[in-house]
């Protein structure tokens, strides 16, 4: 499908459209500077613009949709009519997703290998806009099969998985002489505080939140196996904790957890 | 070489004044928007970068790229 020319190279379109957003905040940010380098009071301002480009759109094996320049004397290219307009800051916020506010912001692809959700799933549901697990789990199964074609069955399936919960990484955090260790994660905590064992020892929970446990290690073992039950759901890792000195104790950079 | 969109449009704005006249003279025009459509001659370039630039006009050849159109809608504004 893909019949690249010498010197005309094929685009993703988002690549595309992010690169000519910026071309278009530079050039509002040159005409503004253009004002307060010659004391002017007004300028231009860019406020619509619509393009028509002459361009063969190809679908790459992964899924992309690119676009690639028609050459001199190529026929048979599509005309793409882009149509863009100013929106104010008040506007993007309302339209944007929020990562920080997403409940679960794992990657879909992290739920993968205990999902039934294949690539072809996790292209569909990209497309539709959903990224993460968070956004996998507002959604209506029966409208995504409706509109994806992804089977209720597998959804379900998917969105038990994402339920489960998960221990992805961990962080040591020194804290009023005490070496605490933060464990990362989702669904680690349901309004309940959750129990947690560092290598088969119980441990004291500090703070627990769905995607954060603040814990303070017992005098036991520096590493091994790491166990949170929630609800009577469980998930593992594994810890390891800085060696301990006589006079303190010495941080250590978060290390990645063992599923 | 054909240079990015934005020196396009930089350049298509920025040599045309807002305004003429002064009180001092009597009489004051400035100007509200502008309309421009225009052909335009395109290509995605490296890092997915749009050049642009109007068409060579009588210094055209054969081997020109087919020509798009730019519709640009500019609203005289203080920064």
């Amino acid at each position: 499908m893909m019949t690249a020319r010498a010197g005309s190279r094929a685009y993703p379109v988002d690549e595309f459209l992010q690169a000519l957003t910026a071309q278009l905040d530079r050039a509002q940010d040159a005409l503004s500077l253009k004002v307060s380098g010659t004391q002017r009071p007004l300028t231009w301002a860019l406020k619509d613009l619509a393009i028509d480009l002459h361009v063969f759109v190809e679908v790459t094996s992964d899924g992309k949709v690119t676009w690639r320049s028609a050459g001199p004397g190529e026929d048979g290219a599509s005309t793409v009519h882009l149509s863009l307009t100013t929106i104010t800051r008040p506007m993007v916020e309302e339209n944007s997703f929020r990562i920080e506010e997403d409940r679960d912001p794992r990657a879909l692809q992290q739920i993968t290998q205990v999902s039934t959700l294949d690539e072809d799933d996790q292209r569909k549901l990209a497309w539709m806009g959903v990224r993460t697990v968070g956004q996998l789990r507002n959604l209506d199964p029966i409208a995504v099969e409706a509109i994806a074609g992804i089977p209720v069955t597998r959804l379900q399936a998917a969105l038990e998985a994402a339920s489960r919960p998960a221990v992805v990484a961990q962080e040591i955090i020194e804290r009023g002489g005490h070496t605490l260790l933060a464990i990362h994660g989702a669904n680690l905590a349901d309004g309940e505080r959750p129990d947690v064992r560092l290598a088969g020892a119980p441990v004291e929970v500090l703070e627990f939140r769905p995607n954060r446990l603040l814990v303070q290690p017992g005098a036991h073992a520096n590493e091994g196996p790491l166990e949170v039950v929630t609800r009577g759901k469980r998930a593992t890792g594994f810890f390891r904790l800085p060696e301990r000195r006589s006079n303190g104790s010495e941080s250590e950079p978060a290390q990645e957890a063992r599923p | 070489m054909m240079p990015p969109f934005a020196d396009l449009i930089v350049g298509l704005a920025s040599h045309v004044p807002t305004g003429s006249g002064s009180p001092e003279s009597g009489a004051l025009v400035s100007v509200a928007a502008m309309d421009l459509s225009l052909p335009l001659e395109a290509r995605i370039a490296g890092g997915a970068t749009l050049l642009a630039s109007l068409p060579r006009g009588r210094l055209a050849t054969g081997f020109d790229v087919p020509l798009g159109r730019l519709t640009a809608h500019f609203e005289v504004v203080a920064p």
